[in-house]
């Protein structure tokens, strides 16, 4: 029973399903007993299991042909049984070629070696996946990789093994590609001085960097790595000072979505405290965490340099500003850029009042500011500096005062169009200085004059009286009479006077040059008039001269004892000696203070002197106007040497028949 | 030996115009000698002798340097009265402001009233030279 089970067991298998279903019936109309029952029974199990496999493989068959990943199967013999249709995409042959064939002969993609070790391996139980690897089929060319399963039956035998090819080439290229961009944006962000990052912030405080590039290393002195997933490591780093500040701007950005951007500082463990500006681009996720892209860079130099720019500017504006120059910037209508507190003094405003205002705006005269405004004008159209050695301006107290200007091309930082640098230098107290020095000049010419004159009168005066002496010797000589020989004793004894006096006189001028500056005591001026007037009393009373002075009890000098009262004896002698014979002599003497100076007049009601004539000569040694006996044409000339020996002058106005007087400015 | 009638000296030192008039009288150079303090006093002088046509003088000794009026106004002044006259006067110019003799001083008679001077002598005037002056006028 048994066998003949088998054989129809056999025998029902080898039918297909539409014969085996009508045999099955016969089967069960002829035979009625348990036994052929409970056969058709599990012929029919078996059938239904069948068909549930063949609908399978129906299935299995259908998706395999429509993958595109090529599949194939190959039996213990590693023949083919099976090719799919993408097999045949990707290898350009179809089933009918291969099937039966022998793969270790065919297969395209493997080293034949390779592929045989594969199989082993796969026969022996195992699941392979090879590398992905590069295929060169009659020029085409790609990446694929393989999966290779052992292929077993119901039993769990294997009886083969199946294959699937997939082709990866296009996501090769693109992965290929992605590398190579990868690359190019590392080494770009490895030449940027500072991090090109990613920083995300979740919703419970967590933060980190998915992307940092090198830079980061430098700039918060961390590896990209490190702060991969958690960036506690850099948010270290930032400057406790300035935690507070950066944390509210990221908030920020977090909760309105706005671009990020601070300047901050950070203490790094190598090169310490540092300047740092950010930038990034929030983007709303949507897992509710935010993720920035941006930029940080280290600013410690600019900002260093800034510094020293700021510290310069403002080191230049204080230079500036104590300058007793005025400096301006005009452009080219004469409008003021720039000016310093000297400059600004000027018009009594401050730097800032004066900005954008032009000379006329500030009360300048219109003639005179459109004379600036030329000058200025031809220094813009030439692009020449411009030197005004001196130019005279009234003030707005009326005082006149000179300038110098330098006017320079310039260009005006935060200004496109050209201007002018203007230094005005005030040189008024140097065009008085000038003018000192020329009133000294002319003293030194004066000196020089009398220099002169003084080698005249060596020459002059001492020849004389030596040459009367030596004529009246040899007179001596012949001379026989007594009474002769005594007049001409007489007269030698003159000659004699003469020499000594006019030795005196020289050594008293001489003294006179030469003992400025010397004993300078404070003297009050009036005490030394009286002393004067007491000196002259006997030709006073002799002569009733009438003296008025006018002089401040107090008044007093810083002068030479001597020179003073050799000064004022001889300005009152000289007004007695030259008195009217008509008149009563009458003298007025004042003192007084005068722009700091101590002026002396003395006038009086003499006979005067014709000016005209002789008052080329009137201060010089040995002139005498009057012939006059007491006249030794001597003591205006000392008087006069002492009182410019001393910084002062002495001036005169006179007319003949009416009186003389002097003006002297003492000190 | 030849002498002039009347030597006329102009010159505010006195010890000198003693001393010239004391080497005249000595070597019997001139029967007058007049003497004047400065020119001015000179000029008064003379130009009422001319006025009232007295014998003039036949030689001016001049000084330059003088009070009033110096020797360069006098010969200004005088040198009018001078052409007007019949009698040649000769005038010398006597002073210290005179270096070396005639020769060495052509700027002096580039001064304009200089034309009328005949020689300028250096101060001391010696005997010899005075000796010459009347010799010259004489000739």
């Amino acid at each position: 029973m048994e066998i003949g089970f088998n054989k129809i067991k056999n025998l029902a298998l080898s039918l297909d399903d539409k014969k085996k279903a009508d045999l099955a019936e016969k089967l069960l109309n002829s035979f009625d007993d348990e036994a052929v029952h409970e056969i058709v029974e599990k012929i029919s199990t078996n059938n239904k299991q069948d068909r549930k496999a063949y609908e399978t493989n129906l299935f299995f068959n259908h998706i395999v042909s429509t993958l595109s990943d090529g599949v194939f199967a190959c039996d213990a013999d590693l023949k083919y049984t099976f090719w799919n249709s993408g097999m045949e995409k990707i290898t350009g042959r179809n089933k009918e070629e291969v099937i039966g064939t022998h793969p270790l002969e065919t297969f395209p993609f493997l080293e034949k070696a390779d592929l045989y070790r594969l199989y082993e391996e796969t026969l022996a139980g195992k699941t392979c996946i090879t590398d992905d690897h590069p295929y060169d089929i009659e020029g085409k060319k790609g990446w694929v990789h393989e999966y290779m399963a052992p292929l077993k039956n119901e039993a769990g035998d294997i009886i083969g093994i199946v294959v699937v090819v997939t082709d990866i080439t296009e996501q090769k290229t693109l992965e290929n590609k992605l590398r190579k961009r990868d690359k190019t944006l590392t080494k770009f962000s490895a030449q940027i001085p500072g991090v090109i990052y990613q920083y995300r912030w979740f919703p419970d405080g967590k933060s980190c960097f998915p992307f940092a590039s090198e830079g980061i290393r430098e700039i918060y002195e961390v590896s990209p790595d490190e702060v991969k997933n958690d960036a506690t490591n850099a948010i270290n780093r930032i400057h406790p000072d300035d935690l507070e500040k950066v944390i509210k701007s990221i908030t920020e950005s977090f909760e309105n979505l706005t671009d990020w951007e601070l300047e901050y500082r950070v203490k790094l463990p190598e090169r310490g405290e540092r300047w740092l500006k950010g930038r990034a681009r929030p983007n709303k996720e949507e897992d509710g965490s935010v993720l920035w892209h941006g930029y940080i860079s280290d600013i410690t130099e600019q900002k260093k340099m800034l510094d020293a720019n700021l510290q310069i500017k403002t080191q230049f504006q204080a230079i500036l500003d104590t300058m007793p120059n005025e400096v301006f910037v005009k452009d080219i209508e004469g409008r003021i850029l720039l000016a310093n507190k000297s400059g600004a003094d000027f018009f009594d405003l401050t730097p800032e009042e004066i900005i954008g205002k032009t000379d006329e705006d500030l009360g300048t005269p219109k003639e005179q500011a459109e004379k600036f405004n030329e000058s200025t004008r031809k220094v813009i159209e030439t692009a020449k500096p411009y030197f005004i050695k001196e130019g005279r301006y009234i003030n707005k107290n009326g005082e006149e005062e000179w300038h110098q200007a330098l006017k320079v091309p310039h260009q005006h930082p935060g200004s496109d169009k050209p201007t002018v640098l203007i230094v005005v230098t005030d040189i008024t107290m140097r065009k008085q200085i000038e003018a000192e020095l020329n009133e000294t000049l002319s003293i030194v010419g004066e000196q020089n004059k009398r220099l002169l004159n003084f080698a005249h009168i060596v020459s002059h005066n001492l020849r004389n009286h030596a040459g009367n002496i030596s004529m009246l010797l040899s007179l001596y000589d012949d001379e026989e009479s007594d009474e002769e020989k005594q007049e001409l004793f007489t007269h030698l004894l003159t000659a004699s006077e003469g020499l000594n006096d006019t030795i005196k006189d020289l050594n008293e001028i001489v003294a006179t040059q030469v003992t400025v500056d010397k004993h300078r005591k404070k003297l009050n001026l009036k005490e030394h008039f009286l002393k004067a007037k007491e000196i002259l009393t006997t030709e006073i009373n002799a002569h009733h001269v009438k003296i008025e002075d006018s002089i401040d009890d107090d008044l007093t000098i810083e002068y030479v004892p001597a020179y003073l009262d050799s000064i004022l004896l001889n300005l009152l002698s000289n007004a007695i000696k030259y008195r009217h014979p008509d008149r009563q002599p009458e003298v007025t003497f004042k003192a007084y203070l005068n722009n700091g100076h101590i002026m002396v007049e003395v006038s009086d009601n003499g006979v005067g002197i014709d000016l005209d004539k002789y008052r080329d000569k009137l201060f010089g040694m040995y002139k005498t106007f009057h012939g006059n006996s007491n006249a030794k044409g001597i003591g205006l000339f000392i008087t006069k040497n002492q009182i410019e020996s001393m910084g002062g002058n002495i001036e005169v106005e006179s007319e003949v028949n009416k009186g003389t007087s002097f003006k002297i400015k003492l000190l | 030996m030849s002498n002039v009638n009347c030597v006329c000296i102009i010159d505010d030192d006195k010890v000198y115009s003693y001393g010239v008039k004391k080497i005249i009288n000595k070597n019997n150079l001139s029967e007058n000698i007049l003497v004047f303090n400065n020119g001015k006093t000179a000029f008064d002088e003379l130009s009422s002798m001319i006025e009232e046509g007295k014998d003039m003088v036949d030689i001016i000794l001049l000084d330059i340097d003088m009070p009033q009026m110096n020797g360069w106004e006098f010969l200004a002044k005088f040198e009018p009265l001078r052409k007007g006259l019949e009698k040649k006067i000769d005038i010398y110019v006597i002073s210290s402001h005179v270096q070396g003799n005639g020769k060495d001083n052509g700027h002096l008679y580039k001064i304009e009233p200089a034309g009328a001077v005949i020689d300028f002598i250096s101060k001391p005037i010696k005997p010899v030279d005075l000796q010459k002056i009347i010799n010259d006028t004489v000739s």
